[in-house]
């Protein structure tokens, strides 16, 4: 395990990841291996937006160094690190916020989740589409306005209606989207943040185990 | 409270609150007022696309929605204007009718619309400099022109306003920081990349904006017919929620800090439409004069913090949540006023949280009306 990486990836050097994974793959380190460096400076960006020294411009910046990473690596690796299961996400239909979405994304991408991301203003039939193809273990469905939760709510009785539901749990976020809204909606879980989706994967996979 | 049937009166009446509230002084009841938005179109039954492309129209509907409902205090906006409120942030707006189905909110549609080496020319000519010619070649719109009619507007839509008893309670001149416009611009992700990578071009580009906003927003008081009740200064990815001290500080605060200075210097109040969580910062704002601002915060700022922090030094407006609005019931609205209302004391301005949901329910409006009235 590299510790420059990890390091690197905390302290958000995007110039020093970036030549350190290329440095690692020149001298042959799998794959895997370097990911799991980069998932362990993840971590401890996450610990340091919980202790209030990092905020969400730092869990932003760390989602782009992760992203600009992930391209270096390849798609294959990145799905093969995905060992906790399969998320689709997207922003609901008529709906553009995606700056928590992409939060969303990249912490659990570190955290080990495969995050098939479908970006915003998603129709219903987008998420159907994604969910036959990729089978994941939850869909998650980004709202910040008030003038969507109906949309989530279709989309929910969508995913219902095509038989979909059986063995998918559906995960809900966004700013004003609280319980009520959760009910309302039909949703499995209200996530106020990224790390309630981390512990639903983690504790479904231990059950599992 | 009765309202008193003469414009002329109500009108006065309505003021007196607001301005005793702004002063920390006690008001007859407690003041309430509503961004009514894209609200207004549904509440009367307007085509959202008119309401979105048309000015004068906007300012119509909105006086109408205002005359159903004569409990408000005021009306925060007297028109709506979408498309001026992309240009504003580098982005365009999806509309009804011309983007969207009739009846649809209108949709910012953010993308990476200026690039890196843009910060340069923005630094090189200033903000005008970049921004006319941008929003001709990329948006259509001919910002000379367009400002005429927006003026125009925004003067009818405040006498229609008046005319019925009903106070305009801002105005935005472009009051803001220049992280607004270029985090949108770039996208917040590319944007958050820039500050830790060309920090220095960032900022050059926000040095050569910033004197420019306040020259205008300064000659737009100055020049405006009516004298506005405060001005607009419309803040959300500058929150300390999204940036630590050490970026805050170089990146927002001087900004934020010189151009409310610069509309306080003018006579007015200073609008601080504060979206987001500004709990760690809230410090900060006491350094402006006492009664010269209003803090107006969204729900994501613990506004009974705000209170504690900042009550002796300004007034504080909020802060009824979007999805109780829409999806609560009036007896969850009704106790989440009077709760608030009893907590915060004088120097409070009942309102939504930021506007008000295009989709609230007409009974929890009135809810939150009922709820002032003792
Ligand atoms: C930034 C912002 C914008 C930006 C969005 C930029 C972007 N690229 O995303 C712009 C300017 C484009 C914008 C536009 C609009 N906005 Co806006 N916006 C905000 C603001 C200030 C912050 C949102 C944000 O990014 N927060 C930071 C992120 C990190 O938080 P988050 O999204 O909540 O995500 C976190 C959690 O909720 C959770 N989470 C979120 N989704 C999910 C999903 C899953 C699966 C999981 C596990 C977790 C999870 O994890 C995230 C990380 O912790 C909010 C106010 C607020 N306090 O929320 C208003 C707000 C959301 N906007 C609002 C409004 C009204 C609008 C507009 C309609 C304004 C207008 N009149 O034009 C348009 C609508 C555009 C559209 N159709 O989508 C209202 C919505 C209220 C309502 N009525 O429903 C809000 C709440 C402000 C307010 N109080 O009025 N907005």
């Amino acid at each position: 395990m590299s510790s420059v990486l990890s390091t690197a990836m905390a302290d958000l050097d995007e110039d020093v990841v970036l030549a350190e994974i290329a440095r690692l793959q020149g001298s042959g380190t799998p794959s895997l291996e370097i990911i799991s460096a980069l998932q362990e400076g993840m971590a401890i960006v996450g610990q340091k937006f919980e202790e209030k020294d990092y905020f969400l411009s730092e869990l932003i910046m760390s989602a782009e160094i992760f992203n600009e990473a992930g391209k270096l690596l390849g798609t294959e690796a990145t799905d093969a690190a995905g060992t906790l299961g399969t998320l689709v996400l997207g922003t609901v239909h008529q709906d553009v916020h995606d700056i928590g979405k992409n939060i969303v994304r990249s912490v659990l991408a570190s955290h080990g989740v495969k995050v098939i991301d479908l970006g915003v203003d998603v129709p219903a039939a987008k998420f159907l589409e994604a969910i036959r193809e990729h089978r994941p273990a939850a869909v998650g469905i980004s709202c910040l306005l008030t003038t969507c939760f109906g949309n989530v709510k279709a989309c929910i009785e969508e995913i219902d209606a095509a038989g979909l539901r059986d063995g998918l749990k559906i995960l809900v976020g966004g700013g004003p989207l609280d319980e009520a809204a959760g009910r309302y909606v039909g949703a499995d879980l209200v996530c106020k943040d990224a790390m309630i989706a981390v512990d639903w994967f983690k504790t479904r996979a231990a059950a599992a185990a | 409270m009765t309202t008193p049937t003469n414009p002329g009166q109500a009108y006065g009446q309505r003021l007196a609150r607001m301005k005793a509230a702004v002063a920390l002084e006690k008001p007859d009841r407690t003041p309430v007022i509503s961004w009514s938005d894209a609200f207004c179109a549904n509440h009367v039954g307007a085509p959202m696309s008119r309401f979105s492309s048309d000015l004068i129209y906007s300012g119509e509907v909105t006086a109408r929605s205002f005359e159903l409902l004569p409990g408000f205090d005021a009306a925060e906006m007297a028109v709506a204007e979408p498309d001026w409120v992309a240009a504003v942030f580098l982005s365009k707006m999806k509309i009804a009718g011309r983007d969207l189905p009739e009846g649809t909110p209108w949709m910012v549609d953010e993308q990476e619309r200026i690039a890196e080496s843009d910060y340069d020319v923005i630094a090189e000519r200033g903000w005008f400099g970049f921004f006319v010619p941008w929003a001709q070649q990329n948006l259509g719109i001919t910002v000379p022109s367009y400002i005429q009619q927006s003026i125009a507007a925004r003067i009818e839509g405040t006498k229609r306003l008046a005319a019925i008893g009903v106070p305009t309670y801002t105005v935005a001149f472009g009051g803001g920081t220049p992280l607004e416009a270029l985090s949108a611009g770039r996208t917040m992700s590319r944007f958050v990349r820039d500050l830790h990578r060309i920090p220095d071009r960032v900022q050059a580009a926000m040095d050569a904006t910033h004197p420019q906003m306040i020259g205008v927003v300064k000659q737009a008081i100055r020049e405006s017919p009516v004298k506005p009740f405060s001005v607009f200064v419309g803040l959300a990815r500058s929150s300390p929620e999204f940036f630590g001290p050490k970026l805050w500080d170089r990146f927002v605060w001087p900004y934020l800090k010189s151009m409310v200075e610069a509309i306080i210097e003018e006579g007015v109040v200073a609008n601080l439409h504060f979206d987001s969580c500004w709990d760690r910062e809230l410090p900060r704002l006491r350094e402006f004069p006492k009664g010269s601002c209003v803090f107006a915060c969204d729900h994501a700022t613990d506004i009974r913090l705000a209170k504690k922090i900042l009550g002796d030094r300004m007034c504080i407006k909020g802060d009824v949540p979007s999805a109780m609005l829409s999806y609560g019931t009036p007896d969850e609205v009704r106790a989440y006023c009077k709760a608030l209302i009893a907590d915060m004391g004088d120097g409070f301005i009942l309102s939504p949280a930021c506007t008000m949901p295009a989709n609230a329910k007409l009974e929890n409006v009135m809810a939150m009306l009922e709820a002032v009235e003792a």
